[in-house]
């Protein structure tokens, strides 16, 4: 593990634009999903990595992050069953934390399905990882 | 003139000598006409009288309209010189010979039956010997038929058969009987009157055959615009139902109060029906009433595939006598319906539905001519019927490749999603001129990223070879234990993050198996990858193998949520998705196994588990070891 951190995690003089933030990734494809930690950790963030809706609910109360990022087809409930969930909670306990949507449906009325449905941010599969970093950065300033 | 007591009609065979029946029509028998016009007491003015007769019986032909007024005219002057006792006129149209009895007051019916006799036999004498000239129009009773006549009060009775000729063909007869024997005079005078009567009548037939033909070329030509209108209609819309309504309306404007059609929809076996009505017969029954009261002719129809109409026109041409008989005759299915026709609908052979019309009112009946026209209309129902089923198809196939497209672009973007993130991660990180150095973990989704897009891309190319039925088996023999354990560790990294345990169970030997490796993996590939979408975490997933004969059967075993028993039978179809779990693939996977299994000649079926889940099984005949393989590979 210390190998793997020494090789591919940059040295500590470069940006960590996303030190200290806690984001919340919610994907069913497990390496999509160790591909966003792999990416969002290396730019500092701490992240919450799970597999479904049920478990990123769970852990969202847990961990209260500072971002979700979310795919929207998933088995079972879907991304946008996750957003109307989070924004049924109360502000105080983290109702209005801002998500991004991150989705191989790239159509324009996919987009606006997305921001009505409460999502800020809208990414499409694939994505450069700097996109990526830059919309989360965007999102939390 | 004496008005004339009408007869019914009456119908009855009677034999020609030669060639064909003719159907005699007895119109009615007539009292002779009361003597009118200059008066022939005196027998010295006879002559002059008659030539007198001869001038207004000439006039009187000149405005001919009707056989029977004018011979009634004719005959009220004919006997002011002839003391007549009885008349008789055959006159045959279209092997129908109509026959018209005057008689003279006190005359007995079996007298009047004698008359009769004597007619037709002279007639079918006549009309049988075509070469007959004008000159024989003359016969002497004793030849043709052996009667005795009672003598009445007014003495003995004669009679003078004249046939109607026209270009030397007898068409007819009119016989005269008088109380007193014929003398020269006598029949050069009636010779005369048949002559210009038979011409007259000719030139009335002629009439009224130019006649007909106008009525008929105005009908051909109305009905032509009528089917014109119609194809008009059923071009007008794809939305054939939408079409057939306006038909419909069309058809209840011109030729019926009813008007039904009935079509089978082959794919969804259930038929179509558009039911229009007048608003007549909307006062009298609903479209519900109309349809079933004609329920069991359209389905005889359908059945036999033979049009059919009501009444039936050779039944009746018996009704008269039926109904003179007191026989009740067989009502249609309702009363309010009085006549109808049904058609079938037919495609490429095939019996494909009906089309029918009804009258609520016996203004006319259905004949011929409704047939024809009604096959006609249905012939252009079917062809609007099947261009929009062609139209409708299209449609389907082209929302299915959109839906297609899409699915394939989604399930594209996720690998590649992976492939991206990692790869520019590490081209982007590393300092200039740093050797970089790669995460096994990361590689290896790399790798399963790139395996996911080339299955989808295999995929689309086998649906594509078995749509085109060209699906390639190159078979070889492979023992059935290493390619289950090759299957097994193929899908084992998918099931890695969801903990699901892949088994195989080999319950016997098993002999080796005559396939193509590569095919069989894809079969046992989709369905694994199929069961481990569907399973939940940590289950098991067995494959299970077993030989019955000359068949190997392999099993495919989830605890997954298990399909619905009424999807069970589509599960195979292209593009078919499990219901409200939203889209997980292209719904090409088990189309696929389907296609691949059968072209090796087995079968694939799935069953849902006693408890929990489904098994998918398939077998693949055994190979011999005996056989080559090469030569069973081509």
């Amino acid at each position: 593990m210390t190998d793997r951190e020494a090789s591919t995690t940059p040295p500590n003089d470069y940006h960590r634009p996303l030190e200290d933030r806690r984001i919340l990734i919610v994907e069913d494809d497990s390496d999509t999903l160790q591909m966003l930690k792999f990416v969002l950790e290396q730019n500092g963030a701490d992240v919450v990595a799970t597999d479904t809706v049920k478990a990123a609910l769970e852990q969202f109360e847990r961990q209260r992050p500072d971002v979700i990022l979310a795919d929207i087809a998933m088995p079972d409930l879907n991304g946008y069953a996750l957003i109307a969930e989070v924004r049924r909670i109360d502000a105080e306990r983290g109702g209005h934390t801002k998500a991004i949507a991150v989705t191989a449906f790239s159509t324009e009325r996919d987009r606006q399905l997305a921001e009505s449905s409460g999502f800020k941010g809208y990414i499409t599969k694939p994505f450069d990882p700097r996109v990526l970093v830059e919309t989360v950065v965007q999102l939390i300033q | 003139m004496v008005p004339r007591k009408q007869e019914p009609e009456m119908r009855s065979k009677r034999p020609r000598p030669r060639e064909k029946t003719i159907m005699i029509e007895e119109r009615y028998t007539t009292d002779l006409p009361t003597a009118v016009g200059p008066s022939s007491s005196e027998p010295k003015q006879l002559s002059w009288s008659r030539l007198d007769h001869l001038c207004s019986i000439t006039k009187l032909l000149v405005n001919f309209e009707s056989a029977d007024d004018t011979l009634s005219a004719v005959l009220a002057m004919v006997s002011n010189t002839l003391p007549l006792r009885s008349t008789v006129l055959i006159d045959e149209i279209d092997d129908q010979a109509q026959v018209s009895v005057w008689k003279a007051p006190g005359v007995s019916e079996e007298a009047l039956q004698t008359a009769r006799n004597h007619a037709a036999t002279a007639y079918a004498y006549l009309a049988g010997s075509r070469s007959i000239s004008g000159k024989n129009a003359h016969f002497a009773r004793e030849k043709l038929v052996d009667f005795r006549l009672e003598k009445t009060s007014r003495g003995g009775e004669n009679f003078i058969v004249i046939p109607l000729v026209v270009n030397r063909s007898v068409y007819g007869v009119l016989q005269l009987e008088c109380t007193t024997v014929f003398n020269e005079s006598d029949l050069a005078f009636v010779n005369a009157i048949a002559n210009q009567f038979a011409i007259a009548l000719d030139r009335h037939k002629a009439k009224h055959r130019e006649l007909d033909a106008r009525v008929e070329a105005e009908a051909a030509e109305r009905r032509m615009a009528f089917l014109a209108e119609s194809r008009r209609l059923l071009a007008s819309t794809l939305d054939y139902q939408a079409a057939w309504t306006n038909m419909g309306q069309l058809v209840i404007s011109r030729i019926a109060d009813i008007c039904i059609i009935d079509i089978m929809e082959s794919d969804r076996w259930s038929a179509d029906r558009i039911c229009v009505l007048s608003p007549a017969a909307k006062e009298l029954v609903t479209a519900r009433e109309a349809a079933s009261a004609l329920a069991n002719t359209m389905s005889t129809v359908l059945k036999t595939g033979a049009s059919c109409v009501y009444p039936d026109p050779v039944a009746l041409s018996l009704k008269s006598n039926a109904a003179r008989a007191g026989v009740q005759e067989s009502a249609a299915s309702a009363d309010f319906i009085k006549s109808y026709a049904c058609v079938p609908l037919l495609f490429e052979g095939m019996t494909i539905g009906s089309l029918t019309v009804a009258r609520t009112r016996s203004v006319t009946i259905y004949g011929d001519v409704d047939l024809s026209i009604l096959h006609d209309l249905g012939i252009c129902l079917v062809m609007s019927f099947n261009r929009a089923r062609l139209y409708r198809t299209a449609v389907e196939a082209i929302r299915n490749r959109d839906g297609l497209l899409g699915i394939v672009a989604h399930d594209l973007r996720a690998p590649l999603t992976v492939i991206m993130g990692f790869t520019n991660v590490f081209l982007t990180n590393g300092r200039p001129g740093e050797r970089l150095s790669c995460d096994p973990e990361h590689i290896g989704a790399i790798h399963r990223a790139a395996t996911q897009m080339n299955r989808l891309i295999e995929d689309l190319l086998s649906t594509a070879s078995i749509e085109a039925k060209h699906v390639l088996i190159e078979r070889h023999l492979n023992a059935v234990g290493p390619l289950i354990n090759e299957a097994l560790e193929r899908m084992r990294p998918l099931t890695s993050a969801s903990k699901i345990e892949l088994r195989s169970e080999l319950l016997d030997y098993i002999s080796p198996i005559l396939v193509d490796r590569e095919r069989i993996m894809q079969v046992f590939t989709n369905l694994i990858d199929n069961a481990i979408k569907f399973s939940p975490r940590a289950s098991v997933i067995t494959v299970k193998v077993e030989q019955s004969g000359n068949e190997v059967q392999f099993s495919v075993e989830d605890s997954g949520p298990g399909i619905a028993e009424d999807q069970l039978p589509h599960i195979f179809d292209r593009f078919w998705q499990v219901p409200g779990t939203g889209k997980k693939g292209t719904g090409l996977g088990l189309f696929i196994v389907k296609g691949i299994v059968e072209a090796h000649g087995g079968r694939v079926w799935a069953e849902k588990n006693v408890g929990v889940g489904t098994t998918f099984r398939f077998t693949v005949p055994a190979g011999k070891s005996d056989i080559n393989p090469f030569t069973l590979g081509e």
